[in-house]
């Protein structure tokens, strides 16, 4: 894929059956490279097969112009790296409330 | 952000990694902690946010054919270590750089109990292979999976890296993470 996120390797004694990301199994080869994406909207790693259909692992994000997950691909757009922010916030304030 | 390595190894972890069991079990956690900061820990910019870009896992021992689950997950991971249990912790070494200080974050190694790292949250990797086989993922600079500078009372301040048998498998595993802070 043009601009991966990263690439994962699988070196084995032998050709096996593997499952990827939970909803997607393929036979592998004693050495067997992928690309990978990560979720722009949730921070989940999802594998990429080779010359796959861009439907099969997911979608672009209209708004954000991300890669997303088939989970958060349905869903609005929210950034994880503002899910962070609010969360890192939310428990600031609550820290500096003990504090004082 | 100086980049840090920790791993599950005996030497390193201080206790010999589990035998692989049918229920997931943590070999390594990170979150983030006031650890060796030098802030107070009620300074609320103590805790530092993480991200980790590199990760080995594989297993130990003599050959054999099993499938085994592996996952990354959210966890809610307790910052006090004495309240662990079982589970060890090591918050200093593991820079690259040797000039670089050590991490502040907490990591803990072969946990024999999940009761202090609840899984909070989604699954942010997951690979089902065999025993026999190893994995490696690298991050492109950008998409490393990030934790928050947040304590635990915010949930999900943690990542930890999981393994479980299907068909039986009882190896050691060994997982290395690679992250900076």
């Amino acid at each position: 894929m043009r601009n991966p996120g990263g690439y994962s390797l699988i070196v084995s004694a032998d050709e096996q059956r593997a499952n990827f990301d939970g909803f997607r199994c393929e036979t592998i080869g004693r050495q067997h490279e992928a690309d990978t994406f990560t979720c722009w909207h949730c921070n989940r790693i999802v594998h990429v097969r080779a010359r796959a259909n861009p439907d099969e692992f997911g979608s672009m994000c209209r708004n954000c112009m991300k890669m997303v997950c088939p989970t958060c691909a349905d869903k609005g757009c929210v950034p994880f790296l503002k899910k962070l922010e609010q969360a890192e916030k939310k428990d600031m304030i609550r820290r500096m409330n003990l504090w004082i | 952000m100086p980049n840090y390595t920790v791993t599950n190894s005996t030497v390193f972890a201080g206790v010999a990694p589990n035998a692989i069991t049918a229920t997931y079990q943590s070999l390594i956690a990170v979150a983030p902690s006031t650890g060796n900061n030098a802030n107070a820990f009620s300074n609320p910019s103590a805790l530092r946010r993480g991200k980790i870009y590199d990760l080995l896992v594989g297993t130990a021992g003599t050959p054999a054919d099993f499938s085994y689950e592996w996952e990354m997950v959210r966890v809610t991971a307790l910052t006090t270590p004495t309240e662990l249990g079982s589970i060890s912790s090591v918050s200093s070494g593991g820079a690259l750089d040797t000039a670089d200080a050590a991490f502040s974050t907490f990591a803990f190694m072969n946990s024999s109990t999940e009761t202090n790292l609840a899984t909070a949250g989604g699954q942010l990797w997951y690979v089902g292979i065999n025993q026999r086989a190893s994995y490696r993922w690298v991050a492109a600079p950008g998409s490393e999976l990030v934790w928050p500078a947040a304590t635990s009372t915010t949930g999900a301040n943690g990542i930890a890296v999981k393994v479980r048998s299907v068909s039986g498998g009882t190896a050691a595993a060994t997982a290395t993470v690679f992250f900076s802070e």
